[in-house]
């Protein structure tokens, strides 16, 4: 087996495991989060961090009490916040095209194909071209509503194993 | 209160489906009032669900005074009360705050 180790995720992906697109991840506890506190006097402009999905950059910005950070602020955590990385960058991504502003909706499975969590995106500008992209919306637990995270242990680290294999409906 | 866009052109853009799970069934607006004085959407909803048949809900979903500013296009607001609405569908049965937006009429 082999590991591979960054600063906050080790990702240790199996021989077999691998050959059926299920992983097995370690989350290690963020130590260092951004505080719920953080959007306090920001303009609902500011970017409170960006998320990644291969070169792409998706930001979550502080937003309104509907959309954003300030949405999820009362779920928000270090499990949580790996749970969007998690979700954005590993996830299944489904494009919104009934909307047709440039939404997506990314959203991460178990080894049952049992949807996990789930993360709401608007690439589309918000206030013309000065805020664009509008960024995360709204992200969940698809299980519990809130911060709990499935696989969650007691020290705080989340387990969750995924797959990427699930099938889809393209046209949403 | 106005809207971006016109409550039946936004109630016409808010029907959905489930991408990952089609036997969860689509949703349908079939009006959609401004309440000023809660500052939310209250919306008459349709669900059809493959097996149980359609069931009607009322939902109030909050909309926030910021969101309404004129220079907010309406796809964002569109993609916002969407993903808002979608919320709710999914957490309606797990989370108290999001059972207690919607009522169940029949």
């Amino acid at each position: 087996m082999q590991i591979m180790s960054s600063r906050a995720v080790r990702l240790c992906i199996g021989a077999t495991l691998a050959a059926t697109s299920i992983a097995a991840l370690t989350i290690e506890p963020a130590s260092a989060t951004v505080s719920t506190s953080y959007c306090n006097g920001r303009s609902y402009k500011a970017v409170v961090k960006n998320y990644t999905r291969g070169s792409a950059s998706l930001p979550l910005r502080c937003g309104t009490s509907t959309w954003g950070f300030r949405h999820i602020t009362s779920r928000w955590n270090a499990d949580f916040d790996s749970m969007i990385a998690l979700t954005i960058s590993r996830g299944e991504a489904v494009p919104d095209v009934q909307q047709d502003g440039g939404s997506k909706i990314y959203a991460l499975f178990d080894n049952n194909c049992n949807e996990l969590f789930r993360v709401i995106y608007n690439g589309g500008a918000y206030n013309g071209n000065d805020v664009k992209p509008q960024g995360i919306i709204t992200a969940y637990d698809e299980r519990t509503g809130t911060a709990v995270t499935p696989g969650a242990t007691q020290s705080g680290a989340v387990e969750p194993s995924y797959r990427t294999d699930c099938s889809v409906i393209q046209n949403i | 209160m106005d809207l971006p866009l016109t409550p039946d052109e936004l109630a016409a853009r808010l029907h959905m489906d489930d991408p990952f799970d089609a036997g969860r069934g689509e949703l349908e607006v079939e009006s959609l009032d401004v309440h000023e004085t809660d500052f939310a959407l209250a919306l008459l909803v349709v669900h059809v669900h493959p097996l149980h048949g359609s069931h009607r809900w009322r939902v109030l979903l909050p909309i926030d005074e910021s969101d309404l500013d004129s220079e907010i296009s309406a796809e964002a607001f569109t993609a916002t009360v969407r993903a808002n609405l979608r919320e709710w569908w999914d957490l309606k049965d797990i989370d108290e705050e999001h059972a207690a937006m919607g009522s169940r009429l029949d």
